[in-house]
């Protein structure tokens, strides 16, 4: 890859750009706790074009969704939303996804048979890709939704 | 959920009312306050029906520009002649002029204002570590690209109309220029200014203009606005509007006739706002006669082939040609310039007799998407936003493939999708490219012709054009993958408590997409579909664009117009949908069953014996049914209440019954013969966002009937209204909108009984487990299995 592409690909920049007029950058994930099999549940909604741009990053090679499996978008995932309790990180189980169009829903159980005291998220999708970009969280862990939002300054909360 | 209650058909209404006037002094917010305290005071420039007043007025500026494109350092310098009217019955000491390119000089305001972004310490020189936490490349470019690139205008001269200097001030992306003599009301006045700037490289700083770089043959695309100083706008409402350019809030201006001599090199072709003025001096013969064929042509025609542009990328002209365009009662100019442009036409013709010259210019890597779409999907958009909005006034829309996303200007737009390099394009790209070209082309109604401020208010042009692109989406294919709209897509964006109200200002709003396209493009989708229905709404929309076309409409114009074309208030639905961040969500709370009662003693003694021989013992009285009894040992104790039986009536009720049904008037006998199940149906609002209650009931027999209620349902009681449902029939449930019409974001709570819905995770899960279940229970496939599916338990 010449210095060319590689700017092509990496250009963010939040400081002296704007989000463009027409394109905004977000995701919506929703997190709930399944009591009875003591898991999260977890879907993540993003824009594909943004998903296929960010592994395109990350792996060096155009990646497009429609001709590829569904491992590359696993593993994007497992490594930008990341659970955990304390300092130790909760192993994802994936268990699919879907798309349309315009976008993906990607669906991740979470295992916590130790209960969920403690809980922390660390979302920084697309994070590497636009400097504007906001994750939004709607966590419904009691009942109620509480909305967290992730963005380069704040990558990591809490959820409880 | 049943319970019978003996009273009259007539003391059912009474209680409901009743129950409705209950509660104390702590009402509620009242979500039906009329809007008067918040909006605007109407005045004799806009007027409380949300049209322009008699004494509307708003400024005017022409501009005569001479520009000079250098294609070796990607630079512009220019001079323009600015006349400026002041037609405000107010006296200006000074202007205002807008300086947009200086948002890229190094100490303007939105460098200046971005905070810091994240950064990880990290202890390998990777840049990206094993774990999730790494070091962000792009986070730290803006901040080394903004070393190296110096932007901004050089104002080297501002001159009046006899070559007097004046006195100028620049403040970041405004500059005030001083008036040796104040401009009266009525006056105008000229002046000249003489600037130059470099141009951006678009893809390193993702701006509304720029220059692409194509490796491959070495040639430039330029898509170039905001390229010279604009004047601000002075409004009746705001003044100057010189809120500095921050990057997102976009652009306030005055509309004005504008002649543009662009010189570029002799090479180059040019699309711009306007109509060419020197056609026979820029363009080859076989061109000209090309384009006066596509005037009207049953398709797209090519102007300038694939093959013609291909053989135009190698030459490298040293000599220059000026392209000169005029554009009247324009609010803003652009224009794109390059060795590579394709270029095809068509003309539309309109219902007012006017034909458009619907143009694509494109670089051969937009093919084969750009010369099948692009110029379909410009006549599309003049179709239907026609038939919405007001006919389309100009001679020419343009749509121009190079760096920019998506960027509107007047009767030109610059739109970024294009294939991949092996011509192969996945559906993404090609609705992706149709979309955003019915987006921009779009935006010459909002906020070109219906001139909003977009620097305040983003949803005025954004939230509205992006309605009528779903509009014109639809009616593109069936089902055709619309990003905005529907009202079930913004259902977690409502819920999520991280937003502020649509009426927030530009640079202030969070998840600014979805703020500021998406909910108000729903909100208005629904108002349409719903609450207004298609033939009040559109009439009403229609009037609005009719009023406020080349003038400068205010939220309240939009509001009041709405209300004033419809004959409906709603007030409430903006108060909901644009001053709150409420979220739908109505729930069933409860359903009672009443049962007309007689009172006649004869017929309702029967039924109250059956009513209590249905009740259950009491667990003492079962356990003491042997025990043996004092009145059965001493049959003396026994007396008439022993023996008689309470639900026979006596001859006293008898004679009451008789006499209370005397004083009835026929009409009340007629209701009280009447058996009918009164369903006191209980909604509650959940969610906050008062709506219609769009009823589904279901009935025993199997028949389902829908009962639109309006959202004045919720007027003296905005969290909790009792609905009375009569029927000679038994209904067996209930259901609330059960079309998803309203963005009701728990669909749970819509049954009545409850009918579990499980969550989008739960569903996906067992559909997936059924789908892996369905492919074991599939029999191995062998070459004779002829009966293989019938081996199936």
């Amino acid at each position: 890859m010449n210095w060319k592409r590689w700017v092509l690909l990496g250009a963010v920049l939040l400081a002296t750009a704007p989000a463009l007029a027409h394109k905004y950058h977000a995701s919506l994930t929703t997190v709930e706790w399944n009591a009875e099999s003591k898991a999260l549940e977890v879907v993540v909604r993003v824009f594909a074009d943004d998903l296929e741009a960010a592994i395109t990053k990350s792996r060096g090679t155009p990646f497009q969704l429609e001709s590829a499996d569904e491992t590359a978008v696993a593993a994007y995932l497992a490594e930008h939303v990341v659970f955990r309790i304390g300092d130790t990180r909760l192993k994802p189980n994936w268990v699919g996804m879907e798309m349309d169009v315009r976008q993906l829903w990607a669906y991740i159980e979470i295992p916590v048979p130790q209960g969920i005291e403690g809980l922390a998220l660390h979302h920084s999708v697309f994070f590497d890709l636009f400097g504007d970009q906001i994750n939004t969280v709607n966590v419904n862990v009691t009942g109620t939704v509480k909305s967290l939002v992730f963005d380069r300054n704040r990558p990591r909360q809490s959820l409880l | 959920m049943c319970l019978r209650f003996f009273c009259t058909a007539l003391s059912v209404a009474c209680m409901l009312s009743a129950a409705l006037m209950a509660g104390g002094k702590h009402q509620p917010e009242d979500k039906f306050r009329q809007l008067e305290e918040i909006l605007p005071t109407p005045n004799d420039y806009r007027t409380a029906s949300g049209a322009p007043g008699h004494e509307y007025w708003q400024q005017r500026a022409d501009y005569d520009i001479n520009l000079v494109l250098d294609d070796t350092r990607q630079h512009i310098s220019g001079e323009a002649r600015v006349t400026y009217y002041n037609r405000s019955p107010d006296t200006l000491r000074y202007l205002w002029v807008q300086l947009d390119q200086n948002r890229f000089a190094a100490d303007s305001d939105q460098r200046l204002a971005e905070p810091a972004p994240k950064l990880y310490k990290s202890h390998s020189k990777s840049i990206y570590l094993p774990d999730e936490e790494k070091v962000q490349v792009g986070s730290i470019r803006p901040y080394v690209a903004g070393r190296e690139f110096h932007g901004g205008f050089d104002i080297k001269d501002v001159r009046d109309g006899e070559g007097r200097p004046l006195r100028h001030t620049i403040v970041k992306t405004m500059m005030r220029v001083d008036l040796p003599q104040p401009l009266k009301p009525g006056e105008q006045m000229s002046f000249e200014v003489v600037w130059d700037y470099p141009i951006v490289d678009q893809k390193d700083f993702r701006t509304r203009a720029g220059y692409e770089y194509f490796e491959e043959d070495g040639n430039y695309l330029y898509e170039i606005a905001q390229f010279f100083p604009r004047m601000a706008a002075y409004t009746d409402v705001n003044g100057w509007q010189h809120k500095q350019f921050l990057g997102r809030g976009e652009f306030t201006l005055e509309f004005g006739d504008y002649r543009v001599a662009i010189t570029v090199p002799s090479d180059h072709v040019v699309a711009a706002t306007g109509v060419l003025q020197n056609a026979d001096e820029v363009l080859r013969p076989e061109w000209r006669r090309r384009l006066e064929k596509a005037r009207t042509a049953k398709e797209p025609v090519m102007v300038i082939t694939e093959a013609e542009a291909t053989a135009n990328e190698s030459s490298r002209a040293k000599d220059t040609r000026t392209w000169v365009f005029e554009a009247k009662e324009v609010r803003d100019f652009a224009f794109a310039s390059s060795r590579k442009f394709i270029w095809d036409a068509w003309g539309f013709k309109q219902e007012n007799g006017e034909t458009v010259m619907a143009m694509s210019y494109y670089p051969k890597e937009g093919n084969p998407l750009w010369e099948r779409y692009s110029t379909h999907s410009i006549v599309h958009t003049l179709a239907v936003y026609n038939r919405y909005t007001l006919v389309y006034p100009y001679p020419v829309a343009i749509s121009v493939n190079g760096p920019v996303y998506g960027m509107e200007y007047p009767m030109i737009c610059f739109n970024g999708p294009r294939p991949e390099k092996d011509k192969t394009y996945g559906r993404r790209t090609k609705y992706g490219l149709i979309s955003v070209i019915i987006h921009e082309v779009g935006h010459n109604y909002f906020p070109m012709i219906v001139n909003s401020d977009e620097r305040q208010w983003t949803w005025m042009d954004e939230g509205l054009n992006t309605f009528v692109q779903f509009l014109a989406e639809k009616e593109w294919e069936d089902r055709y993958p619309s990003r905005r709209g529907e009202p079930r897509d913004i259902i977690e964006y409502m819920v999520s408590d991280a937003q502020v109200p649509i009426m927030t200002n530009s640079e202030s709003l969070l998840q600014f997409g979805n703020n500021a396209y998406a909910k108000p493009a729903t909100a208005l989708n629904i108002l349409r579909e719903t609450i207004l229905g298609r033939e009040l709404f559109d009439f009403a929309f229609r009037e609005y664009s009719r009023r406020w076309q080349f003038k400068r409409p205010m939220p309240a114009d939009f509001f009041r117009t709405m209300e004033d074309a419809s004959g409906v208030d709603l007030d409430w639905f903006w108060r909901g949908w644009f001053y709150s961040t409420d979220h739908v969500d109505l729930s069933i709370a409860s359903v009672e069953l009443y049962r007309n009662g007689s009172r006649e003693p004869e017929v309702e003694g029967p039924l109250q014996r059956k009513d209590q021989e249905e009740e259950p013992l009491s667990v003492s009285e079962e356990r003491n049914r042997n025990v043996p009894k004092r009145v059965e040992a001493y049959a003396s104790l026994r007396d008439f209440y022993n023996d008689h039986d309470p639900f026979t009536p006596t001859p006293l009720q008898e004679e009451m019954f008789r006499e209370r049904t005397e004083h009835f008037e026929p009409e009340e006998l007629k209701l009280l013969e009447a058996d009918l199940n009164y369903y006191m149906v209980t909604f509650e609002n959940v969610g906050g966002l008062v709506m219609p209650v769009l009823l589904e009931i279901t009935y025993a027999d199997g028949e389902i009937e829908e009962q639109r209620i309006p959202a004045e349902i919720w007027r003296r009681n905005p969290e909790r209204v009792t609905k009375l449902i009569a029927t000679d029939r038994e209904i067996k449930s209930f259901r609330i909108d059960p079309r998803w019409e309203t963005a009701d974001a728990d669909v749970e709570n819509n049954h009545y009984p409850r009918k579990p819905v499980p969550s989008r995770f739960r569903l996906f899960k067992k559909h997936k487990r059924n789908q892996m279940q369905e492919m074991q229970k599939q029999p191995p496939v062998s070459s004779d299995a002829g009966s293989g599916a019938s081996d199936r338990p």
